[in-house]
């Protein structure tokens, strides 16, 4: 008995899913769901970071691609300049600020700001990413102002924090390193100049 | 000088173009300055600094743009996270 009904069942199911579906859709309202663009979002990403390229300096930008998030010292203390600076700043896409002593990586906490703008999705990463280190160049206080302060591990996860601290520390030796050695040749690493 | 906006899902789009030494063309451009300002967006200059390092430049009116401002973003109004 309960086989046949099973049967009869997924038999309807069959001949009017279709019918049934809209039927659905129709007591429940639905609103219509808007043509999927499978590359937009990544066609929005590359033209995020051509511009994210051609307005950092070339070492934050291959921070960014090879660490995934940027070193901004900060500008609030004495010089603001490294590596006198007294603090600095990890800036992550889509995540808090970390304000952290380089001298020590000493962690200090998370600056949680965003960007929400006028639509449903966020700015593209790198878009994101811009917004704050331009926000932290131009206007640090009030862009401080304007974030919420948090402990440090409410939205970071501090292992991975640390991690990172250690690839930067990384980064930043191998950076040293090709700048002193490219500089015998007149170059400077992170490929041909930008436009400002 | 271009004035650019960065865009939710999008990335930047160009808001105008033009020569601010031509009247014309600098009178549009102030007028979208100014309807960006209104709209809350925050006005940021990139510029060079010593040493090849870049950096940045808040500005509240057409008028403070360093000389020779190439390019103008607009960032939508910042606001504290969860």
């Amino acid at each position: 008995m309960t086989v046949a009904v099973v049967f009869l069942l997924g038999l309807v199911w069959l001949l009017y899913g279709d019918r049934l579906a809209a039927l659905r859709r129709r007591w429940r309202r639905e609103a219509p769901v808007p043509a999927y663009d499978p590359g937009g979002e990544l066609r929005a990403q590359r033209r995020a970071e051509r511009l994210l390229r051609s307005c950092v300096d070339p070492e934050s930008w291959a921070m960014y691609r090879e660490l995934g998030f940027i070193r901004v010292w900060g500008g609030l203390g004495a010089s603001g300049k490294a590596p006198a600076a007294e603090y600095a700043y990890l800036l992550y896409p889509h995540k808090p600020l970390v304000a952290f002593l380089p001298q020590t990586g000493t962690v200090i906490g998370e600056y949680c700001v965003r960007f929400p703008g006028g639509r449903q999705r966020p700015l593209p990463a790198a878009d994101d990413l811009l917004a704050k280190w331009l926000l932290l160049r131009a206007d640090e206080e009030g862009l401080l102002n304007k974030a919420h302060v948090h402990l440090f591990g409410t939205q970071h996860d501090p292992a991975r924090v640390e991690a990172d601290l250690r690839r930067l520390r990384a980064f930043e030796r191998s950076w040293q390193a090709q700048l002193q050695r490219r500089g015998r040749e007149g170059n400077v690493p992170g490929g041909e100049p930008t436009a400002v | 000088m271009q004035l650019l906006r960065l865009e939710s899902g999008h990335g930047e789009i160009l808001l105008a173009e033009g020569d601010p030494e031509v009247a014309e063309q600098r009178a549009a451009l102030v007028a979208e300055f100014r309807r960006q300002l209104e709209l809350g967006l925050a006005a940021v200059v990139p510029l060079p600094a010593a040493a090849g390092s870049r950096r940045a430049e808040l500005v509240k009116s057409f008028e403070e743009l360093p000389h020779g401002t190439e390019r103008v973003i607009f960032i939508p109004p910042a606001v504290g996270g969860r």
